[in-house]
């Protein structure tokens, strides 16, 4: 047993937590000022959403978060497959055909509605009256960790979804030359929902910059 | 009132509305528990070195999102961690690239460093991972956060968005393999396995 006892824990090195907060701050500092102070107009010849929420189905509110990636396959379909321990790995590759995605997870036997749109939009609330309050399961739906050279992926658990609720997810997505940018917010509901009304958002993402949140 | 002296909820309610000092304090409160949880997890202080760095940006960028628990930062931070560990050599590469816009801080040569110690640490939680890498990886978590880094059941529930119930029971499940594993029979526990769990969490005494 003497062999599997766990290390004692110890300090950072001399210096290096103070470098690494250096390191922190600075990145928070270019964060802060590179976020765009005035949230874009809403224009609908600036909305890119292609696919449509299928009739009937209820989505949720609960968790956003964000993630940023460049991709070097821009020219492949986005892809939704599972795993051997039941996940399923979604890679967005373009801003477009979500209507796809939407129905490979349908597939998979997901209740999930995906809509894209473009930076600084999202879907008026307002298109379901039964958004899920209570916060997601933190592994329900994760941004997978990614370089960036490689296109954004995503883990969904689908056995943490509860039944009766379906996934709505909204991916903001801008393409620049080679590289793409996503976020996403993921919504649940029990009760129906209509189309994707797109409104002005605080979702920030540059493909060009290599920035993303939201 | 100095920021070290406010509640994680106070500094994290500055970070949200744009004020880096509160997420400073944060990081300064919170820096080394996230780095010894991940040198448990990948028996490697300089990746936990980084790996602590990219757990706080990725904090950052997800601040609006943060679920404090008991009111500590803790869980959280630790559940941010957890996933980006679960790919830890890709996590390490995107969090590089997105500091390579920003100039890097001059070496920090460190001749007061314990090298020697930190190399025997991390030849002994190399032969530990090598043990624990053979159970599911959803033992393996909870007996990193629960055992090694002592968060309690709600507090890993909450972080792994399992019932507290599947936490314990995930944990049994891991000190019973692991007991197996080294040639102990379970029975040698009690439901909990708390001898196991003594063991694992036991300080290196002797050095």
């Amino acid at each position: 047993m003497t062999e599997h006892v766990v290390p004692q824990e110890r300090d950072l090195p001399a210096g290096r937590l103070s470098g690494l907060k250096e390191d922190l701050m600075a990145h928070i500092e270019h964060d802060l000022e590179t976020e765009p102070a005035v949230v874009p107009a809403v224009t609908h010849r600036r909305w890119r959403r292609i696919g449509l929420t299928a009739a009937g189905l209820a989505i949720g509110f609960g968790l956003a978060t964000s993630f940023v990636a460049g991709g070097n396959d821009t020219a492949g379909a986005n892809t939704a497959e599972r795993t051997a321990d039941g996940a399923i790995v979604i890679t967005i590759r373009e801003g477009k055909n979500p209507e796809d995605l939407e129905r490979r997870l349908n597939d998979l036997g997901v209740p999930a509605v995906v809509d894209f749109l473009e930076s600084g939009f999202g879907c008026d609330r307002a298109r379901s009256t039964g958004w899920v309050q209570d916060p997601a399961p933190e592994a329900l739906f994760t941004s997978a960790p990614t370089s960036l050279d490689e296109d954004p992926h995503y883990v969904l658990q689908p056995d943490l979804l509860p039944p009766g609720q379906t996934m709505a997810l909204e991916f903001q997505i801008d393409e620049h030359g080679d590289d793409i940018a996503a976020n996403y917010t993921m919504s649940r509901s029990t009760a129906p929902v209509g189309d994707c009304d797109p409104v002005p958002n605080d979702s920030i993402v540059d493909a060009e910059t290599g920035v993303a949140g939201g | 009132m100095t920021p070290d002296e406010r509640t994680d909820s106070e500094l994290w309610d500055l970070a949200v509305d744009g004020v880096p000092e509160g997420f400073g304090a944060l990081f300064e409160r919170h820096a080394r528990s996230i780095y010894n949880h991940c040198f448990r997890r990948t028996a490697s202080w300089a990746d936990a070195e980084e790996l602590t760095s990219a757990v706080f940006l990725e904090a950052w960028r997800r601040r609006r999102d943060v679920q404090l628990i008991d009111d500590s930062a803790r869980p959280w931070l630790l559940g941010v961690a957890n996933n980006l560990l679960r790919n830890h050599r890709r996590s390490l590469g995107r969090y590089r690239a997105a500091l390579a816009r920003l100039p890097s801080p001059a070496a920090q040569p460190d001749p007061t460093d314990d090298v020697a110690g930190r190399l025997a640490d991390e030849a002994r939680m190399s032969r530990i991972l090598d043990l624990v890498d053979r159970l599911p990886r959803r033992h393996q978590e909870v007996l990193a956060l629960c055992a090694w880094s002592e968060l309690a059941y709600h507090e890993a529930a909450t972080v792994l968005g399992v019932p507290v119930g599947t936490v314990r029971s995930r944990l049994a499940r891991a000190r019973a393999r692991l007991a197996e594993l080294e040639g102990n029979p379970p029975a040698r526990m009690d439901t909990d396995g708390v001898e196991l769990d003594r063991a694992l969490r036991k300080v290196e005494e002797e050095r």
